[in-house]
Order: structure tokens, then sequence, then C-alpha cells
């Protein structure tokens, strides 16, 4: 059992469209449903893909290749990060960067992945680790927020979510609000 | 679980495959050439734009409290926002 969930981790390495391909898979959904809302979850990986481009498009067809598969949450948020605070880095100095970040997190991930479906159900409710999820999205989106149209632009990411799931945290209203201030702000020239 | 291995497999094959081919893609094409201005400034955007939704559901509706807001994880989210910033 702790194989095969080692297997799907390193198989498709993105957290979210697992566990959404898992909820559908317990939901007795047909194969090809599954896939697609699974793939769906994944598509932010296509707006990541683009921006490294900008930053180690440069970079060899094979390197480019291998590290694609690594492209996490985690190791693009910090290798953006990065890459605006030193804009001087070199293609070869980004790599590592980027490797070393991914490296890591991926190896933490695969290993915790393991001990997770040994351990199972035996961890304590209490625990909350659940949480570490959103505490460590937050951790590092937080340093990205610099200047006005970016606040604005995550209110708006922050609203949509919640709106679109009907709850009663946040209205059309608010979702409006954020969306036409990112839109007004964008417009005006960005210092960051 | 409820799925049959052989189905499992398919699942994990054509996940396996579209979400490489999705993290692959722009940067695959893109490669050496410049993008535009204007692209390059929307991209700046990913992370404030993409994180936050993620975010939001896991805070303010958490699975494991069957969507009813918790104020314990919404203080330990405000916190790490105010040290981050």
């Amino acid at each position: 059992m702790y194989l095969t969930s080692v297997a799907f981790l390193l198989a498709v390495i993105a957290g979210a469209a697992q566990f959404t391909a898992l909820s559908l898979m317990l939901d007795q959904m047909p194969i090809i449903v599954v896939i697609i809302v699974g793939l769906t979850v994944n598509l932010r990986m296509a707006l990541y893909s683009t921006t490294l481009a900008t930053h180690l498009g440069a970079a060899p067809f094979r390197t480019r290749a291998l590290l694609a598969y690594s492209i996490l949450d985690h190791s693009f948020a910090l290798a953006y990060t990065k890459h605006q605070e030193n804009p001087e880095m070199t293609l070869s100095q980004k790599l590592s960067f980027y490797f070393g970040t991914t490296g890591l997190v991926g190896a933490i991930w695969i290993v915790g992945t393991g001990i997770g479906a040994w351990v199972g159900t035996r961890i304590p409710d209490w625990l909350a680790l659940d949480f570490a999820i959103p505490i460590a999205f937050i951790a590092l989106a937080a340093p990205a927020l610099r200047i006005m149209p970016q606040v604005s632009a995550a209110l708006t990411g922050l609203c949509y979510p919640l709106h679109s799931q009907k709850s009663p945290w946040s209205g059309p209203d608010c979702c409006i609000q954020c969306s036409s201030s990112a839109r007004h702000r964008t417009g005006t020239p960005l210092g960051g | 679980m409820s799925a049959s291995t052989p189905t499992l497999w398919i699942i994990i094959t054509g996940l396996a495959l579209g979400s490489w081919l999705l993290r692959f893609s722009f940067w695959g094409i893109i490669s050496n050439k410049e993008l535009p201005k204007w692209a390059k400034r929307h991209l700046r955007y990913t992370v404030v734009a993409v994180m936050p939704g993620i975010i939001a559901p896991l805070v303010f509706l958490p699975r494991t409290t069957n969507g009813v807001f918790d104020l314990l994880r919404f203080v330990a989210a405000t916190i790490t926002l105010a040290i981050g910033d």
C-alpha cells in the first residue's frame, strides 16, 4: 500500500492533483474524468513553466526536460523570488539554486509520503498536520507581496475559490471589487 | 481502496504524462526566445495570484473540520502572513 503511495507521488509529483484524483476514484468516477480533473488542478504548472522559461529558458533541452518534472509550488515560488531579487544571477547559478530547492523539497516529500502511508491514520487529529500545507504556502507567497497591484491580485486569488464554493465568507461583491481594483492598478507603471 | 489495481495504474500513468507535459509545455517551447514585455509583466503575478487560490479554501473552509471556519487555523495563518511579509 505504501509502495503504491510513493509510486503515485514519484510519477505525478503533485499533491493537489493527487488528492483530487484520489477522492474522485473513491467516488467511483470514470477513469477519464479522474485524469482530466486531476490535470485541471495541475494547469497552474503551465503558468509556472512559462514564468520559469523567462529565467531558465536558455538551459539545454535535456536539462529543461528533467527539471520540468520537478516543478513544484515550493521550488517555483522560491526560485522565482530569488530571480526577482537577484537579476544579476547567471544561468548556471539560477539552475543550481532551482535544482537545490526542488531536490530538497522533493526528497523530503517522498520520504514524508512513505512515512505518512506507513503511519497513516495513527497520526492524531489534534496535531492539525493538514494545516502545514496552507502555512507553507503563506510563507512562500507573503514575501512576494511587494506592491499594491500584487496585493490586489492576491486578494482576487483569495476570493475566487471561496466564492466558487458558495461559501458565506465572500460574496460576488468581494471578487468584483478586488478584480476591478487589480485591473485598475496593473495599468499603472510598476515599481517592483 | 475501492478502485482496482489496473484502474489505479492507468490513472497514475495518465496523470504522470499529463502533469509532465503541462510542466514542460512553455519551458520546452520558449527556450532562448525572449518573451514580450507585456507577457513578462503579467507573469510577475503568477505567485501572488495562484498561491492565495490554493491557500484560501484550506484556511477558511478546512476539510478536517468539514468546511467549518476554525478560529485557531485562521489566527495561525494570519501570524504566518504577518511574519512573512
